[in-house]
């Protein structure tokens, strides 16, 4: 199930500076027509202004490696 | 061939053993910055020590134990602080050098705040990773290596655990011999096997997988040479046993003990591979990629640098083997866990990996005698040095060479990325479709 946004704790937006940064994982999606992984996005946006980006990128079924 | 103590003392990596001693006198990349800024507090494993990596609500960052010193909970559940990580389980707080700064529930005046401290190591930022010294204060200089400063630039980070050894693919840095059949008649094995060469294969003449089976043509031997920063390698090849033509041809660049790349300045891209030891069986391994502007044209702008995990499997269980990254991956974890190097054969195209574990061994001598080893710097003087070893020679001539050495380059500009390579994935390819566009804006159509 994809997550709602939620705050990223004390990183403020780099174009306005204001604090309220939110990330959201974006619905899978294939990214290859030859190949079926499903992808997911990790997306950072600012509520004040327009500013966001693609921060992360990973298989559907793989979380980012924190630890092994 | 190796013994087996030998092979012992090169590839364990844990506190006290030769090789984790050597590995502890150099900074390593521990995670991407962009990932501790979406989960703030994480367990990592480095060098076979248990660590919790965290960043606090001031934005330092922290490297500490993994257990409270109260009753040892584990930190990774901790609660960041203005000042440092508070265990979740009583409020503990610990700054990031792992000194207990609070105690909240414990009398006022308890002594605990003023002696207990956890493990603590320094950790810094650079080039959108997160960068760790385990080793012996005073710390040594964080190198700045081209490829993680290099202004004017877009760089994105791939990650993936190995479930092996780090020398394993160490090694083959030491092995450009291994071209045409991993990266050559495997692929193009693979293509075949899944129909895929007649969509994928629009040109024998520069795709991968044949340039690199062509690549093992008319070789006449193997060279390996020090560098004043690890090594440089390659293949000597001879008209006279078939080979395009008489001369060397160079592989990547080894920085030692653990990078691998090519020079920024020959052309837009570098690719750097970063083999992080987590423990005596696992290794994290970084292909670090940046696409650089030449002179003129400016990068589309990029706040942060993205990271992305290498799908290694589809979704069947099956590897992938249609890109070069994990056409690697399997060579160095099918060797094993710890590879048995008493039962290898090294030929005449392990010259350059005999040469690797020489440098190694020669390096583990010096840390075992109290020096300091290769790429271990003090002298802020000497960072200019690293800085400045590669320059874009000619900026146009930079640009040229993206068409007359890069096949599929019109693909590239269209699409954002080569098919045939990891960066296929990358999440930052959009901007690099636009870097590309301001270059042919700049410099006219390339070819």
């Amino acid at each position: 199930m994809t997550k709602g946004p939620r705050p990223v704790i004390a990183y403020a937006c780099p174009r306005c500076g204001d604090a309220a940064v939110t990330q959201h994982e974006t619905e899978p999606r294939q990214l290859l027509d030859w190949e079926n992984t499903l992808w997911v996005e990790l997306v950072f946006e600012c509520a004040d202004c327009e500013w966001s980006q693609v921060v992360a990128r990973y298989p559907a079924d793989v979380r980012p490696t924190a630890s092994r | 061939m190796l013994t087996a103590e030998t092979n012992e003392r090169l590839a364990r990596v844990g506190p006290g053993t030769p090789g984790g001693e050597l590995l502890r006198r150099y900074w390593l990349p521990l995670r991407p910055y962009a990932q501790l800024l979406s989960e703030p507090v994480m367990k990592v494993r480095l060098l076979g020590e248990d660590l919790v990596l965290f960043r606090t609500l001031n934005g330092d960052i922290g490297l500490i134990g993994d257990r409270c010193a109260h009753r040892s909970m584990g930190m990774e559940w901790g609660i960041p602080d203005e000042d440092g990580l508070r265990c979740s389980y009583h409020g503990w707080l610990y700054g990031t050098d792992g000194r207990c700064l609070d105690t909240p529930l414990e009398a006022h005046d308890s002594a605990f705040t003023g002696r207990i401290k956890l493990k603590g190591y320094p950790v810094r930022e650079m080039g959108g990773l997160i960068w760790a010294y385990l080793g012996p204060e005073p710390a040594p200089l964080l190198p700045p290596w081209p490829v993680f400063v290099w202004p004017n630039a877009i760089r994105q980070i791939a990650c993936t655990l190995l479930p092996c050894n780090w020398l394993q693919s160490w090694e083959n840095t030491g092995d450009p011999a291994h071209n045409p059949w991993l990266h050559g008649e495997l692929f193009k094995y693979a293509l075949e096997k899944d129909g895929l060469v007649e969509d994928r294969v629009t040109d024998e003449g520069t795709h991968r997988a044949f340039t690199s089976i062509r690549s093992g043509i008319g070789i006449e031997g193997l060279y390996a040479r020090p560098t004043p920063f690890g090594m440089e390698k390659g293949i000597s090849y001879s008209t006279a046993l078939g080979a395009e033509f008489d001369g060397e041809a160079g592989h990547s660049t080894v920085i030692f003990p653990v990078m691998t790349g090519g020079e920024i300045g020959n052309t837009m891209y570098n690719r750097t591979q970063v083999r992080v030891p987590i423990d005596d069986t696992s290794t994290y391994y970084i292909h670090y990629e940046i696409a650089a502007a030449p002179k003129g044209v400016d990068t589309p702008r990029q706040d942060v640098v993205p990271f992305y995990e290498v799908p290694l499997w589809d979704r069947q269980g099956k590897a992938i083997l249609d890109h070069t990254f994990t056409q690697d991956m399997i060579a160095w974890w099918s060797q094993g866990a710890i590879t048995d190097r008493t039962a290898e054969n090294l030929g005449r195209t392990d010259i350059p990996i005999v040469f690797l574990r020489r440098q190694l061994e020669e390096n583990m001598r010096i840390v075992e005698d109290g020096g300091d080893p290769l790429n271990v710097f003090r002298d802020p003087d000497h960072m200019e040095e690293i800085v400045s070893q590669v320059r874009y020679r000619d900026e146009e001539e930079a640009v040229r060479r993206i068409g007359s050495r890069i096949g599929g380059y019109r693909e590239q500009y269209h699409r954002g990325y080569w098919r045939d390579d990891v960066g296929r994935y990358a999440p930052a390819n959009e901007l690099v479709q636009e870097l590309h566009r301001r270059v042919e804006e700049a410099y006219g159509a390339v070819r």
